[in-house]
């Protein structure tokens, strides 16, 4: 997600991770338990369609391993 | 009390008596509500008169559950009764605090992933349809916890652990004794005699290998020693019981709940797509495993008041998931409403490992009651079912239909 002139990515903190399956239960198309059952994510900058469901994983996920943040080392241009 | 005034944190008001029971299907004890409006955090009073929580607020029971400073160690937690002990030495992921239980709960999740119950769905479609097929030979009235419910959801847990079905009266029985709220003498012998039963199954399953989640358990985790013996008879009672019991509540409510709402049911007959919707909102709605109960380890601020380390605290996911500030109109069933965010399978790392699960066989199963069997009607009157008062999984004794 571009947003501003900077973009936003979903990362899953796999040390977090408890294979509840809730972020691949709500978007599949971003987020996918490999054979250990812990979570991984496919695109890390998904289309933007696909942000409300990802941003509602950060408050699905049980252990809080659904992490959204600015993508490292590209700062924010113009924040107003 | 005397004084009908609120008095806030007070060390010398016994609090709400706990456990609160429930005696309608749809409606909750007053008291939530009633806390949740002037004392989302109360005391409770509990069997041994420990300082003990209860905690209403969706909010707050989802910060509490997530919270490191909180155990779930059982010689910790508040007593419910004379006989309610710490647990029977039992070693299973709900009595294990992280980091220890993630280790555990990591060796099983592989079992209960997404992908791995995508890939049970025919089968659980097949048990459905099979116990549908012999409730239409009938010709009503037929109780459909015994019919469809309780066999679905013992068949699915049987076929997945590797348990002999043939064995269900023994095990649901005990079961249902085990998880009676507060126990008893009964309940901690039930919970041996479960133990003893899946010991010797596990140890048949040593000698004899097969293709199942015991074996794949004995063979990936016991012989590589990341597994104690124990271990895995243990989480095995836990599978067992927690498998068959929740999900059957869930669908006996669940299709009382439809038939209540009529225009629920034709729209889920028109349209499968709404039926994991309609799930999440029967799981809000009902919230049939209600009152966790964990302890403080570290004092813990919350809304204004201080938990302190050696509390106990009791977490209301019934009272979270009707709470006016998560949910619109949250003591109605809404097909339409948005209720993903409810914690019907609690929250934090013991968050139900069997979710995927659940919502496949309630999917499944609602699914295909509202397909095959359009003209359900309930025989009787709603007043006169009987719930399970006594029981830690909140569901109907029985549901008796016709068509």
């Amino acid at each position: 997600m571009t947003e501003g002139g900077y973009s936003v990515r979903v990362t899953v903190e796999q040390s977090r991770c408890l294979g509840a399956g809730q972020c691949e239960q709500l978007v599949p198309e971003v987020f996918r338990q490999d054979e250990e059952g812990l979570s991984r994510v496919l695109v890390a900058e998904p289309e933007p369609a696909l942000w409300p469901r990802v941003l509602q994983t950060v408050q699905l996920c049980p252990v809080q391993a659904v992490i959204v943040q600015e993508a490292p080392g590209r700062a924010p241009q113009d924040t107003e | 009390m005397e004084s009908s005034k609120v008095v806030h944190n007070n060390p010398t008001e016994p609090g709400v008596a706990w456990p609160v029971a429930r005696t309608c299907p749809f409606t909750l004890p007053d008291q939530y509500a009633e806390k949740r409006k002037d004392e989302p955090i109360c005391r409770a009073q509990v069997w041994d008169g420990s300082r003990t929580w209860l905690i209403t607020k969706h909010e707050h029971v989802r910060a509490l559950l997530a919270d490191p400073r909180i155990t779930i160690d059982p010689a910790k937690l508040p007593k419910l009764s004379a006989s309610d002990g710490d647990g029977g030495g039992f070693r299973s992921l709900l009595t294990m605090d992280p980091p220890d239980h993630s280790v555990l709960r990591r060796m099983l999740i592989p079992e209960f992933s997404v992908r791995r119950v995508r890939e049970m769905r025919p089968g659980v479609e097949r048990t459905v349809h099979r116990l549908l097929d012999r409730i239409l030979e009938q010709r009503g009235p037929v109780d459909l916890v015994a019919e469809l419910a309780l066999p679905m959801s013992t068949l699915v847990i049987c076929q997945l652990l590797g348990v002999p079905y043939e064995d269900h009266e023994f095990f649901q029985e005990r079961s249902e004794q085990a998880t009676r709220v507060g126990g008893n003498e009964e309940s901690l012998a039930a919970l041996l005699e479960l133990r003893d039963y899946l010991d010797r199954l596990v140890t048949a399953k040593i000698e004899t290998p097969g293709d199942d989640l015991l074996c794949r358990l004995i063979a990936d985790r016991l012989h590589t020693g990341e597994m104690r013996h124990a271990e895995i008879v243990d989480n095995a009672v836990l599978l067992l019981a927690a498998g068959h019991e929740t999900s059957a509540s869930m669908v006996a409510l669940s299709v009382l709940t439809l038939l209540q709402h009529p225009d629920a049911s034709t729209q889920l007959r028109g349209d499968s797509t709404l039926l994991p919707q309609a799930v999440d909102e029967l799981l809000r709605f009902h919230s049939i495993a209600d009152g966790l109960r964990r302890a403080v380890t570290e004092d813990i601020e919350l809304g204004g008041i201080t938990l302190r380390a050696g509390d106990g605290l009791i977490l209301s996911l019934a009272s979270a998931n009707r709470d006016e500030s998560a949910f619109a109109s949250p003591d109605d069933f809404d097909l339409h409403g948005s209720a993903r965010q409810h914690v019907a399978f609690g929250y934090g790392p013991h968050q139900c490992l069997g979710q995927n699960l659940a919502r496949l066989e309630l999917e499944v199963t609602l699914g295909a009651v509202v397909e095959r069997i359009p003209t359900l009607r309930l025989a009787g009157e709603v007043d006169a079912l009987r719930v399970k008062r006594d029981s830690t999984i909140f569901g109907l004794h029985e549901l008796p239909v016709e068509w």
